[in-house]
């Protein structure tokens, strides 16, 4: 076991400095697989595979090609692609603010996003837990996180239904 | 130096084969799979290479004044009209034969002169001086009522 | 080195002509130590299972944006008057345009998907903990370049869809006090989304990001293999 925990966190050119016999043992032993050929053809055929996809995709679901813009004509319901459909919602939840003045709305949602935006990035600052990677023994961690998804994934449902 | 240099077992030289036509066999169908339809994209398509439209062209007597040479584009090229006298109306490619430039008319010279490397050609399209090897190709022309027609040779 | 055989894992190579070449490139380049090192005597762990691949298959999505991305621009056109036309006909004209056009359009869809799961799995894996926090945030930068590279991409076909979702985004900003009508007027390139925001969308779609996200993406890789592959937890 603490031979494991030891290669695991070898660093790639400590990984690579292992003499060969050291490497031969550890993939004997299960804990490591050779590059080539195996890991190699693993991910050609995992590219292959996303390739399939897109051709698959492509075919049956051609991408659409909307009518021309016209700037005189402001189609009746303007709806961002999927991946702005809860940030959309914000800012239409932001307009509940509006008890705080004429203001808030508009300025409230956008807040908010780079208020998400920024505590995502600074998840790893914020997370003090620095030692323990086990889920099950990060409840806390688990828990908002699970929070947070499952906010995006509602706004995204809700975004696309109003 | 630790590094495995020679195993000359049967088995492993059975598996560097056994590689060798993995590899190169589905290497060589998706590079296929991807040259072809690629190669259709990029292809330049007809329409743009060839131009449209009529096989002949009709250019009014009046924009070809005597002595002078008119620039046209003529089934997606370039075409000159010249008319050096009155009983002479000439239809040839432009296009220099040494480097593909277009020849300028030199009215006072009566003559065509390659601005990129100097080249000249009479009024007949025939090589006069400079680097060119072949005369300049030649369409036929002929009269009807006010106007030159052009067709190709 | 002059040899009869040369050996590359379990290839065995015995043509003199590929045999000299070879040579000459390791004499210049040490290409024997880097090939044996990246490739025949590298070893990657063993406990990387399905989730793990999403960020290389991003990358990969990347890669097939780019090459697509490439060969539209072979026949579009970033004018008002010219950009659907151009687009329509990839689609309907040229051979295998509509491959090309779906591909690119459903790979952006995809890596999205991708990257999201991508983060998903580090977070449940606590891999973004130390020594790996600076990549998490890196990571983060890619996603939000990748969130720019769709909202670009998206007006470049110049639909009704595509212009009145640009009038909105770039709107959006506007709000924030101070700077958001500078951010609006430097996105719009004016106060109207006409010429000019096209031609500042193209060239940030096509230029500006993918370089931009080329070498985060190359900073990410770096760290990675600095820092080396997470261990089983």
């Amino acid at each position: 076991m603490a031979e494991q925990t030891e290669y695991s966190k070898k660093k790639e050119c400590e990984v690579k400095a292992l003499p060969m016999e050291e490497k031969k043992r550890l993939v004997r032993e299960g804990k490591a697989h050779w590059f080539f050929p195996g890991h190699i053809i693993e991910q050609i055929v995992l590219c292959g595979f996303v390739v399939l996809i897109l051709i698959t995709l492509s075919t049956v679901f051609p991408a659409h090609l909307g009518e021309k813009a016209d700037p005189f004509d402001t189609p009746a319901h303007i709806k961002p692609e999927w991946y702005f459909l809860a940030a959309y919602y914000s800012l239409r939840l932001a307009e509940y603010t509006d008890f705080l003045g004429a203001w808030a709305p508009k300025i409230m949602g956008i807040v908010a996003q780079q208020v998400a935006v920024t505590i995502l990035i600074l998840v790893p600052f914020i997370d003090q837990n620095v030692n323990e990677r086990r889920p099950g023994k990060r409840p806390i961690a688990m828990a908002l996180g699970f929070l947070a998804a499952l906010t995006v994934i509602v706004f995204t449902i809700l975004g696309h239904l109003v | 130096m630790t590094k495995e240099t020679s195993a000359g077992t049967p088995n492993e030289t059975r598996r560097g084969f056994f590689l060798t036509l993995l590899f190169s066999f589905f290497g060589s169908v998706s590079a296929l799979g991807f040259a072809y339809p690629m190669g259709m994209y990029l292809w330049p398509r007809e329409r743009v290479l060839k131009g449209t439209g009529a096989r002949t062209m009709k250019i009014p007597l009046s924009d070809v004044p005597i002595g002078e040479a008119r620039f046209v584009r003529f089934l997606g090229k370039p075409a000159v009209v010249v008319r050096p006298n009155e009983q002479l109306t000439i239809a040839l490619s432009p296009v220099c034969t040494h480097l593909g430039c277009i020849v300028k008319w030199r009215e006072k010279e009566k003559e065509f002169l390659c601005p990129c490397h100097g080249g000249r050609f009479d009024v007949k399209g025939a090589v006069l001086g400079g680097p060119p090897p072949y005369p300049l190709p030649t369409f036929i022309t002929s009269l009807e009522a006010d106007y030159v027609v052009i067709k190709e040779a | 080195m002059d040899i009869e055989t040369l050996h590359l894992g379990p290839f065995k190579i015995k043509n003199k002509i590929a045999i000299r070449l070879f040579s000459a490139l390791d004499d210049r380049l040490g290409v024997k130590e880097i090939v044996d090192d990246e490739v025949f005597e590298k070893i990657v762990p063993a406990h990387l299972g399905f989730w793990s691949c999403f960020g290389g298959i991003s990358f990969f999505l990347f890669i097939s944006q780019a090459l697509t991305g490439m060969l539209l621009m072979v026949y579009y056109q970033p004018t008002i008057e010219d950009a659907h036309a151009t687009v329509a006909m990839i689609m309907n004209e040229v051979p295998f345009g509509w491959l090309v056009r779906g591909s690119h359009s459903w790979g952006s869809n995809l890596m999205l998907v991708t990257i999201m799961i991508h983060m998903v799995k580090i977070y449940v894996s606590g891999i973004y903990k130390p020594p790996r926090e600076l990549n998490w945030v890196v990571g983060i930068t890619l996603l939000l370049l990748t969130m720019g590279l769709s909202f670009t991409g998206y007006l470049l076909p110049w639909t009704q869809l595509a212009y009145w979702a640009t009038v909105v985004g770039t709107e959006t900003p506007a709000a924030l006090p101070y700077v958001g009508e500078y951010i609006r007027y430097i996105m719009r390139g004016g106060e109207e989304i006409g010429q000019v925001t096209l031609t500042r969308f193209f060239a940030i779609h096509v230029m500006l990001l993918p370089v931009i996200t080329a070498s985060v993406i190359g900073l990410h890789l770096v760290q990675i293999r600095r820092q080396g592959i997470a261990g089983p937890m």
